[in-house]
């Protein structure tokens, strides 16, 4: 049997270091386009105060920056470390946009950030905003790759197994990077660091106006934080009911878990606002739920059915039984490649082959599966509910907790009265981490919604870990954690040290350890 | 006139006049020397002695092979120098 402590510590590790990772990257994604706007500002109006603003934001912008590259290198190690048999089986693809995103956007990205930091005394005006521009579009491109490697994951197109080389080969490379979950993601991802380093420009701003320290600095930061994240905000929303729509297509699953419907209703299917749902019944306790709204958001039509978690799993029962047989035609067909029966079983079944391999988490030899067994496996086959339920809601309330807080911000700058209206600046100051919970929620129903698999239909989570021991395991995990924290404590003083110093900071006399 | 103002106003010739011309791009070779040094000592010391080795036929027994024995750490995941 596969050792399940070991699968479940290396997704504990690999959760670990992306959620730490994915506390520095959307302030980075987000005040990239913001010292844009500064920057232009500055272009445009030769005012010194938007170049001063360009760079305190932009010191910020570099300790952020410095600790997310620290912390992102490791996870690509982790792939081979911890991962070897997924990037043996996807690795021809997964690679693909990983290492185009390292040679290519990190690089631009890094070169730029350098040119913005040591430049500002050896290049022109418009020189300099032209290196801020290709920062941000460099720091946004390294997320498009990211997020087309871990679209693939989810909805993989553009691909075929291998039967030969055991690994799953690219054949479309054009349908790899246009992955309609891809893009879905990817603009919803990005938009959420846009509101990220809105709400943290904004947050620090309202603090400077409430103690009435920098007031004219923080005064041009409110105003132009608050429209761009009002824009980032509507974005977010917009654009995640397009990644909604792409799961529905593409991970009917995880749409069910997310809905806690646990039965096919007719079409539209209604929206459960809250539930309490129970696993052993497969049903809710108790909901409030609002007609029709699931399916005409989820399948834009009045027509369409969206199947429940118990359709669902007996669908996919059916697909295991097919997959079993697809995993032994292959276990044939490699120890002779001239079975005729067995290349036509495999042709047969090969599509649900990834079902197949969902059973040998609780047998080793497919042939002496039971029936028990495969509805245990058809059982596991969609993630639990509860978490998924109220991870992705606590997601969906911030999210429009934070449009009403920039959509008034923005209101009382157009009026230019936010000054006078303290509740909307303590607002604003206490919001700060909001972005991050969202975002951390939201990548949490992605991946965990995804589960059992890691490339979705096609390579179960448990054949894909590394086999390593426990025990090296929870050694390295300790050491991420450990020093994953002490990073966090260093970007969370500078951070604190450069905010209270303000403008202030960009003299060389008040900032000695930047000198 | 100051000892810096003498060494100055003396012509610099061969590799220093070239290193006094050159300095932020010497400086940066040498950087970038104990950069890959560094990580070439890294790689060897805690990288390539715990590489995880898999190939079709490790593939095939993971997805396919009726394995009996638990998915563990073993002597020959261990890169062996091959």
């Amino acid at each position: 049997m596969i050792d399940s402590t070991v699968v479940d510590l290396s997704r504990l590790q690999f959760a670990a270091t992306a959620m730490y990772h994915f506390l520095f990257v959307p302030l980075t994604l987000g005040l990239s386009w913001l010292l844009v706007v500064m920057e232009t500002a500055y272009v445009m109006s030769g005012k010194e105060i938007y170049r001063d603003m360009t760079k305190f934001w932009g010191k910020l912008y570099g300790i952020n920056f410095a600790l997310g590259v620290t912390t992102g290198i490791t996870m690509e190690f982790q792939f081979g470390t911890n991962w070897a048999y997924y990037s043996h089986y996807v690795g021809d693809i997964f690679g693909a946009p990983l290492a185009i995103e390292g040679l290519m956007a990190f690089f631009l990205e890094s070169t730029m950030v350098g040119l913005f930091f040591f430049g500002w005394q050896r290049l022109s005006k418009a020189g300099h905003l032209a290196v801020t521009v290709l920062m941000a579009l460099g720091t946004n491109l390294s997320a498009v790759l990211i997020l087309i490697a871990n679209g693939w994951m989810q909805d993989p197109v553009g691909s075929t197994f291998n039967p030969v080389t055991m690994r799953m080969e690219l054949v479309d490379f054009a349908a790899l990077v246009f992955n309609p979950v891809a893009q879905s993601k990817f603009v919803h991802t990005v938009a959420a660091g846009y509101v990220t380093g809105s709400l943290f420009v904004l947050g620090i701003s309202s603090w400077y106006l409430l103690k009435g320290l920098h007031v004219e600095f923080a005064r041009r930061s409110f105003r132009i934080a608050a429209a761009f994240g009002l824009a980032g905000c509507l974005s977010v929303i917009v654009l995640g009911d397009e990644s909604g729509y792409a799961v529905s297509e593409s991970q009917k699953s995880k749409l069910a878990a997310i809905e806690a419907m646990w039965e096919t209703e007719a079409a539209p299917a209604g929206f459960n606002l809250l539930a309490w749902p129970n696993e052993e019944r497969q049903a809710n306790d108790w909901e409030i739920r609002i007609p029709y709204v699931l399916g005409l958001i989820a399948t834009r039509s009045v027509s369409e059915t969206l199947p429940g978690i118990k359709e669902i799993r007996a669908a996919n029962r059916q697909r295991i039984e097919s997959g079993v047989q697809a995993v032994l035609a292959l276990e044939a067909l490699r120890q002779n490649p001239a079975d005729a029966a067995a290349k036509a079983s495999f042709a047969k079944h090969q599509q649900d082959m990834g079902y197949g391999m969902l059973v040998k988490r609780y047998s080793p030899d497919l042939a002496q599966a039971t029936p028990a067994m495969l509805d245990q496996a058809a059982h596991d086959s969609v993630p639990r509910v509860a978490p998924l339920f109220w991870t992705f809601r606590l997601m969906v309330l911030l999210g429009f907790a934070m449009l009403l807080l920039v959509g008034l911000a923005f209101w009382y700058s157009v009026k230019n009265s936010f000054q006078q209206k303290t509740w909307l600046l303590r607002w604003a100051l206490w919001f700060i981490p909001m972005p991050w919970i969202a975002i951390q929620s939201g990548w949490f129903v992605a991946e965990y919604g995804r589960q059992p698999w890691t490339v979705f239909g096609m390579l179960p989570t448990h054949l894909s870990a590394s086999s390593l021991s426990a025990a090296s395991l929870w050694g390295s995990i300790a050491g991420f954690v450990g020093f994953y924290t002490l990073l966090l404590v260093a970007e969370m003083y500078l951070m604190f040290k450069y905010a209270r110093l303000g403008p202030a900071a960009l003299q060389p006399a008040a900032a000695p350890a930047n000198a | 006139m100051s000892a810096q103002d003498v060494s100055s106003a003396r012509p610099r010739r061969g590799l220093s006049a070239f290193l006094a011309r050159h300095r932020l791009a010497c400086h940066l070779a040498v950087v970038l020397l104990l950069k890959i040094i560094l990580l070439r000592v890294l790689w060897l010391n805690y990288v390539a002695p715990y590489r995880v080795a898999v190939d079709e036929q490790r593939m095939a027994q993971q997805l396919t092979g009726s394995t009996k024995q638990p998915i563990r750490e073993v002597h020959h995941d261990r890169f062996d120098g091959r």
